[in-house]
């Protein structure tokens, strides 16, 4: 039932209460507070959340250095990657400037010598007829 | 060098604060400051140690994991808020409701008897003890409504205005249930010729 009344009596209601609470809370506080294992699990939680609100405000700085280390990796890894390419592009254009001159010298010899067959077949071969004169010279 | 919190002379709020940067023992002093006033509401409300203890610990987790987001003009009445929210689930799961009277089983004594013979002493102590015990049994049987308010302004000393925030009621009805509260135990009293 809800009341009717209008209170403007505060003063009067602290009056009353001033004699009963003081026996209230006494009676209370002899029956004594909470037992030490119920105490002892609220540190325990309070010890936990501490720990992790600490680690959660802490983690914008781990995240930082993280962020560091991940670009230093990044930009070495990079430059690794660039001077191991930059290394194999070297040898490679070796190895085909070797194989270039080697091709190069044996398409030379070959000319050469084809040259020299056509010239004894047209006997133009100079080296050739002299050489051959003079061992019919010497046969004489 | 960083300075301890003195339990004096720092406000609940900034205990509060502290405890959300992660300083631990700043929660140690905030339950120690509302330890006894907590739980004396609280074993009122229940009558019943066990269920008096669950409630005292799961106020103050709750109480721990919300912390960031206290803000409140005042931690004691949000106190209140979260063990009277928490008090309400606790009924909802349990039984209606237990007067101080009752007995959680057979083993237990109930919780007016847990104060029998502690006034053996001179016979002023004896007669205050046995006072005591029969305000505490008229606390008890104050309708849950008018125990409420009674104790919310007695153990949790929150204001009449508080009280009515906390329970969500007209600042007028808290005043009528506390008026109401009051007339029965000043009748107990003038019984016992106290008033």
């Amino acid at each position: 039932m809800k009341t009717q009344t209008p209170f403007n009596e505060i003063g009067s209601l602290e009056k009353d209460l001033a004699e009963i609470a003081p026996l209230v809370r006494e009676g209370y506080r002899q029956l004594g507070g909470p037992s030490a294992r119920v105490e002892e699990a609220i540190r325990e939680a309070a010890r936990k959340q501490a720990a992790r609100r600490k680690a959660r405000l802490a983690w914008p700085l781990a995240r930082s250095l993280a962020a560091a280390a991940a670009l230093v990796l990044l930009l070495g890894g990079g430059a690794l990657q660039l001077h191991l390419s930059r290394e194999a592009e070297l040898q490679a254009e070796a190895a085909a400037r070797r194989l270039a001159a080697e091709r190069r010298a044996a398409a030379g010899e070959t000319s050469a010598g084809f040259a020299n067959i056509l010239l004894e077949i047209q006997g133009l071969n100079e080296e050739g007829f002299f050489s051959h004169e003079e061992t019919e010279s010497l046969s004489l | 060098m960083k300075q301890k919190m003195s339990d004096v002379e720092t406000s609940d709020a900034e205990l509060l604060r502290a405890f959300s940067k992660g300083d631990a023992p700043a929660m140690d002093l905030l339950v120690g400051r509302y330890r006894q006033a907590l739980f004396s509401w609280l074993l009122g409300m229940t009558g019943n140690r066990a269920d008096a203890e669950d409630l005292f610990q799961e106020i103050w987790v709750r109480v721990i994991r919300h912390a960031e987001r206290f803000n409140d003009v005042s931690f004691r009445a949000w106190l209140w808020k979260i063990a009277r929210n928490l008090l309400i689930d606790f009924r909802r799961k349990r039984r209606p409701d237990i007067s101080l009277d009752a007995v959680e089983d057979e083993d237990e004594t109930p919780l007016v008897d847990q104060l029998a013979d502690r006034g053996s002493g001179p016979a002023r102590a004896v007669e205050v003890a046995d006072l005591t015990k029969r305000v505490m049994q008229a606390v008890a049987g104050l309708p849950e409504v008018q125990r409420e308010v009674f104790l919310m302004r007695v153990q949790a000393d929150l204001s009449f205005s508080e009280i009515a925030e906390t329970l969500k009621i007209p600042l007028n009805t808290a005043l009528g249930r506390m008026h109401d509260a009051m007339t029965k135990l000043k009748r107990l009293l003038a019984e016992e010729g106290r008033l």
